[in-house]
Order: structure tokens, then sequence, then C-alpha cells
């Protein structure tokens, strides 16, 4: 393999690789619970993220020198997507996607000693404070201060949609530090330790009847100055850097697909009125029509970073929103399909928490209490990083000139 | 035209309407569903008193003497709240199906109970999935009397129920059809296990483990109520698309309030054509809905049971697609407080899943419609018109 060239042979030995890796690594109770549509715990992610450390993939795309692997795009998208396809839990996006990168771009060499080795295996397990009640898709416009005070910032405000600050124990944030000039340039990039006095944590139940987000209060918390990523009122920057390696990161294909080699597998035990699903012409025309907008998916973004492998330049292609766009209706269209295949059987409310252990719920027919509930969580997808509205408004904008 | 609203269902719908704006919040909605059955027994007093429990038992009875259409209004009204209490279970399948086929002693001796506020009724027929059990469930001939096996699933109201109609396949009719039970749920050998659907439904399964029955609980005749099945399904199709026309009224108008209350960027969302257009997009689906709604309950109403399958079908599909686009588009407008089961939003959201998933996906309906030969019809040619 050489550069950016990867030829099929090439690609289909890695393919193997990765899947021996993960046949071994994974453990299997683990496995079974992702595949039946529950959810990690925070306990099994960080035995997960320290089984991946400890084979150096727990933070691929990272550079070398920080626990990457060096691996090209492509393999990236290939071990992305056997991870997904084996039901092997993502690693903690907030760590792994989020806070290293931008630490690992502008932090100093001491916060990068500090954090990113904890930030790996998960003994720092990060939440994410940007949203708060009045700055959704209008972040920019985010309240929560921060004032200097000697050696420490201090902190006041509400954050909200923070997924799992109930389990975190640093929280990484957007705060204000100045309100002369533009908005965007008054913002200030912190590293917050949750057992700060002044925390305050209010879950937030959402549709799927489960915890995952809250609502953190910040009142008068102190944050030594140590704990800033970059410069004071430089972290737009850095917010425009992550969002736009999360629009081109990924294929976003994996997800969809998973469901889709579930949805099937499935249908060949599942019968309506004496015909098995997997004979009903109909449904296999549903799933038919399904995959083939799932490959238009992942031709568009093999293409798209042939493309800016190709022509590397600073800016990132505005046409990767379409990746966010498609695969966030793919992964919902996909979930939609169990929901539709589960029908009325899915309705009823299993009072369990989705990370629980799966023999709670049960085994075989457990994806009947979670395809509903899945169905529901997924309505987040066009929403949060970004809605489809959004990525729409981008597209007019910075591709057709509108 | 016969879909006009008459003076006397206004009266009735204001009645409930104000019933509901005082007394079914969001908070009072969670509140209610903590109490023992999962409901309000306090709420289902105050329908007592209103009288609308009594809304199609017969005058004879007394009763309002209404049909599908005036239970439309009322179904429209509880929608938008998403009431807890069973009034659908017990008005628009239990009272049905004893109008339907109940004998004059059946009838004399419950719908007073029912219009007095002491009786609620659940309707046992869903089955468990074919992978999960053999057989349907059925009824054993014993000495005067029946004994009842089986396992009924997704049974509205049945753990808080006084008594199910139960529909059971009675043993020696094996050519002949269903037969309908009505089976008191503290009977020896039936156990209830009750849960909530998703969005906060009370619901149970109930096992059936030779349960006794005397000779009186059969409604109306052994092996010949399929008709009966089908026209308090039929009844209870279109009770629930008024009901889901409630349910999206209350979405759109969320929906649009809170476009108009929320700021990003400098300006309110309303502002953005858009979404402006979502929500035409929304208001189309749901004046859509009300009109296949009232389709569905005049059919119910006017129509003969073999006719009305097509209409109640028709309906059923409008309403569940109109469900499904109306309710992802308002939680999507609503960005995350959509995701928040705080908020009302997320809650009628998970109420849209239910109406149009229970008794049967929007899917199989459209292959049920489909297999009736659709809508419109093949005309068969007429003899050409002779010099």
């Amino acid at each position: 393999m050489t550069g950016d060239r990867f030829s099929v042979a090439e690609e289909k030995q890695f393919r193997l690789e990765v899947r021996r890796f993960i046949e071994q690594a994974l453990p299997d109770k683990l496995r079974q619970k992702v595949r039946a549509g529950m959810r990690p715990s925070p306990e099994e992610i960080k035995s997960w993220h320290k089984i991946l450390d400890g084979h150096g993939r727990v933070a691929p795309a990272w550079p070398v020198e920080h626990g990457g692997t060096g691996w090209n795009p492509i393999q990236l998208h290939i071990f992305r997507e056997e991870m997904l396809l084996a039901y092997a839990p993502a690693p903690l996006t907030m760590n792994i996607n989020l806070v290293g990168p931008v630490i690992i771009n502008y932090g100093s060499e001491d916060q990068k000693r500090r954090f990113l080795p904890g930030i790996r295996s998960l003994d720092l397990f990060f939440c994410q404070g940007f949203s708060e009640p009045n700055a959704g898709s209008d972040l920019a416009s985010l309240q929560t201060t921060a004032a200097l005070s000697g050696a420490s910032y201090v902190v006041n405000g509400q954050k909200s949609w923070t997924t799992f600050a109930q389990h975190a124990n640093w929280m990484f944030a957007l705060v204000r530090t100045s309100s002369a000039g533009r908005k965007q340039d008054g913002i200030t990039f912190l590293l917050i330790d949750m057992q700060s006095p002044g925390i305050s944590v209010r879950p937030v139940r959402t549709i799927d009847h489960d915890h995952h987000v809250n609502e953190v209060f910040l009142d008068n918390v102190h944050v030594p100055v140590d704990n800033r990523i970059g410069e004071e009122n430089k972290a737009w920057q850095y917010v425009k850097y992550l969002l736009t390696q999360e629009r081109v990161g990924g294929a976003r294909s994996g997800l969809p697909k998973a469901r889709i080699r579930r949805a099937k597998e499935l249908s060949q035990k599942i019968s309506k009125n004496g015909l098995k699903l997997c004979d009903d012409p109909r449904f296999r025309e549903k799933v038919t029509a399904i995959e083939v907008e799932l490959k238009a998916l992942e031709v568009t973004y093999m293409r798209f970073l042939g493309e800016m492998l190709r022509n590397p330049s600073t800016a990132p292609d505005p046409r990767s929103s379409i990746l966010k766009l498609r695969g966030t209706e793919l992964a919902q269209r996909t979930s939609e399909l169990l929901f539709e295949m589960a029908g009325e059987y899915s309705l009823r409310l299993q009072d369990l928490p989705l990370d629980s252990s799966i023999d709670e719920i049960g085994a075989e027919d457990t994806w009947l209490a979670t395809a509903a509930r899945n169905f529901a969580f997924d309505r987040a997808q066009t929403i949060f990083a970004g809605t489809s509205e959004v990525q729409k408004g981008i597209l007019a904008k910075q591709v057709l000139g509108l | 035209m016969f879909f006009e609203v008459t003076d006397e269902q206004r009266l009735i719908r204001n009645s409930v309407e104000r019933l509901v704006e005082d007394h079914y919040s969001l908070q009072n909605r969670v509140a209610y569903g903590g109490e023992p059955d999962g409901w309000s027994r306090d709420v289902w007093q105050r329908f007592s008193q209103l009288g609308v429990l009594g809304l199609t038992v017969p005058t004879h009875h007394g009763g309002f003497g209404g049909g599908a259409l005036d239970l439309a209004v009322v179904m429209e009204a509880l929608g938008r709240a998403m009431v807890l209490e069973p009034f659908f279970a017990t008005v628009a399948l239990g009272v049905q199906a004893l109008k339907v086929a109940g004998s004059e002693e059946q009838q004399a001796e419950w719908f007073p109970r029912v219009m007095a506020g002491s009786t609620t009724i659940a309707f046992a027929h869903s089955e468990p999935r074919i992978e999960e059990s053999g057989s349907a469930t059925r009824a054993a001939t014993v000495e005067d009397g029946w004994r009842l096996s089986g396992k009924k699933v997704l049974v509205l109201n049945g753990a808080g129920a006084d008594f199910a109609i139960v529909s059971a396949q009675a043993e020696g009719e094996k050519n002949r059809g269903a037969s309908l039970f009505l089976v008191p749920l503290d009977a020896q050998g039936l156990s209830v296990d009750a849960y909530r659907l998703q969005d906060g439904t009370p619901a149970a399964d109930i096992m059936f483990d030779g349960v006794v029955l005397p000779a009186s609980s059969i409604i109306g005749r052994p092996g010949e109520a399929d008709d009966v099945i089908e026209a308090v399904l039929h009844a209870g199709i279109a009770a629930m698309a008024a009901e889901a026309v409630g349910v999206m009224q209350q979405l759109l108008d969320s929906t649009v309030e809170y476009l108009r209350m929320r700021k990003q960027f400098g300006v309110p969302l309303a502002s953005f054509q858009v979404l402006q257009h979502r929500c035409v997009d929304m208001l189309v689906a749901l004046e859509e809905s009300r009109s296949m709604a009232l389709l569905a309950a005049h059919s119910v109403d006017h129509e003969p049971l073999s006719e009305q399958a097509k209409n109640v079908f028709a309906a059923r599909i409008h309403v569940g697609r109109s469900l499904d686009f109306v309710g992802r588009n308002a939680i999507q407008l609503h960005g995350g407080i959509g995701m928040a089961l705080e908020h009302t939003v997320g809650n009628l959201f998970l109420r849209s899943c239910v109406l149009r998933t229970l008794f049967g996906t929007t899917d199989e309906y459209l292959e049920r419609l489909a297999k009736l030969g659709g809508l419109v019809q093949v005309e068969k040619p007429t003899n050409a018109i002779s010099q």
C-alpha cells in the first residue's frame, strides 16, 4: 500500500485482519447487547476502551505519536465499519473524536501529557458542554461566562443536552470570555473537573425512556487557567475544526449496514400470515431500496475522500454536509425498519435502562423490546451536531452560492 | 353535508375540551400515570358526570344514543391531551361489542354500570406472535359453560378493567368463527401481566389457564362472533383515527407556537420559509386525516359491515401515514426539546407511534385494502348504444 492507493486485494486483507482482531478482542456479552439494540453501560465502555487502548486501536485516527495507528482514510473507514458490523460499541465520541483532537491540535505539550492518555483509557470520561437552552443551532450565542480571577476562571451558566454528564468526571466546555465584538470572537475552550464545587447535574429523560442527556449548572465554578486549551477568545476556530472533522470524519454507513444485516437475519425467523418475512417480496423490495441508498452514500464518501486525498487543502469540502445529511437519514430509516418489523410487539415498554445487563431483559427477543425505543431516540440524529436544515443551509450557501 | 358538526356534538366537544383543559396538563398526565391502574379514577368520575360514558349507549338504556360520528368528536378532544383513562377500551370497544351482540340482560346489567363510572372494560383480542405461542385462545365446552385457555396481549386497560371481552375459538366449532366471552378479571385461573406502552398507555397480557365460565358469559352465539369482532374493530379504528386527528392538531399547534417563540441567529424560527412550508405540509396531512377520520366514522354509522372495510382501512392508512409525518416533523422542528419527555411534543410523538402501530401497521392495512380491490372500481363496459 502506497500513499493514497489501496488495492482491492489489500482492502480485503485488511478487512480480514480487522475482523479477526475484533473477534478475539470483543467480549461476547457486550456483542450480544449491542446486537440486541441495547447500549453498553459506562463500566462496559471503560473496559472496552482499555482493551482497545491496549492494542493501540482506541483512537486510530489520532497522530501516531499520540496513539493513532497511522492508517490511511480507507483503512480508518474499514475499521469503523467492521466495528459496527461486528456489534462492537464505538469508543466514546466525546473523548476520541471531540476533546482529544482539539487538545492534540491546539493544546500545549503539558496538556497533551496530562490528558491524552486518560482520554484514551477513559480514566478521564468527558462530557460535552456546548449547547445551552438559548444556544442550540446558534451555538455562538452561548452565554455561559468565564471571568478571569487570578489563576482561575470563574464559570457561571448552564449547559444542555450534555450526554453522560451523570457518568463523566470531566467536561470540555465552550465559555464566553468576552462580549466585545462578534459573538464568535469571545469564546474560550475550557476543561472542567466535574468534581469541582458549584457543578450540579439534572437528568433529562428522553423519549426512549432512558437517561443519556442532562442539564449541567455551573455556579461560580473555578477552573485553573492551565485547563484552557489554546488561546482565550479563539475557541470558535477550534469548534469549526471539530465540526468539519465531524462532517468529513466518517461515511456513517456502518450503522445502517449493521442494522440492515440484523433486519435480514431476523426476517428469516419472523412470519406473518404463514409467510416468512424474508420471502415476502414487499419486505425484500423495501430493504433493497434502502440498500441502494446506502451504497450511494458509501460511494459518495469514497469519492469525496479520494478527491480530498488528491487535492489536500486547508479548507474542508462543504459537500461533506451531504454525508451527515444522508447518513443520519439512513440511520433513521434503518431503525424505522426494525420498528416496522417488530410492529405492535415493540409497543410494550420494558421499564429497564437500555444499558442494563442483557440477562435482565431477555435473550433473542430483546430486539422487540428495543426497536421502538431506538426508533424514538434516532429522531435526534437529524437534530444534534447540526440539524438537517442547517446542513442544507450550508450546502445551499457554500456549494450552490444561493 | 354530513360532516357538519351538529350543535349537540359541539356542546359535547366543548364540555370535554373544558374538562381536559382544567384537568389534563402534561404534569397532570404524569401524576395520573403514577396511580395504581395507570389512570385516574377521579377523571373517570368526571367523564361519568359529563355523560360521555353513555355517549353510544342506546337511549332505552339511558344513554345518549350516539354513534361513531359523535364518538369521533370526543376522541379528538381526548387525543389532544393524550388521555390515559380507558375511554377507548370501555366505550369504543367494550360498549360497542355489547351494543352489537350483547343480550338485553347483558346490556341492562353493564350499560348502567359503565355510565355510572363504576365499571371499565377491556377488549382482549390480539394474540401473541406466532413464534411465541402455537395456537389461538380456545374455549372448551364443559358442563354449563366453557373453559378458557390461552393468552391475549396488548390488552388496553387489561389490568384496571372489571371485566374483559375475550375472543376465542370455541372447541367443536372448527369450521365456524370465533366466539366472544365476558370474563371477569378476578376469575380463577386468570393472571394479568400489567405494563405500559411506549406512550404510557396502561395495557396488559392476560393468561387464561383453564378459566371456567358460565354459559351466560357468551356474547351472542358461539362461533358467530367474526362479524361482531369486525364491527368492533372497524368502530375502534374509526375512533382511533379521530383520536389521531386530536394528536396531530396538538402537534401542529405546538410546533407553530414554538417556531413563533424560539429565536436563533436573532430571528424567530418562524421567519424561515422552509419551516413555514413544513408546517403547511403538516397542515395538509392533518386536514386530510380529519376528512378520512370522518369518512370512517360515517361508514361505521351508515354502511353495512361488508361495505365498511374499504373506507375504514383507507382511513387507517392515511391517518397512519399522517401520524408518522406530523410526528417526526414536530420533533424535528422543536429541535432538542422534542427529544425530552418533560415536554409535550415528545409524548405526542410516542402517542402517534402507538396509534399507527396498535392493531396492525400501516403496511398491513395497505395490503388488506389492496386485497379487497382498493377504492377505485373497474367499471364494467356499458352496452354500446344501439343506432
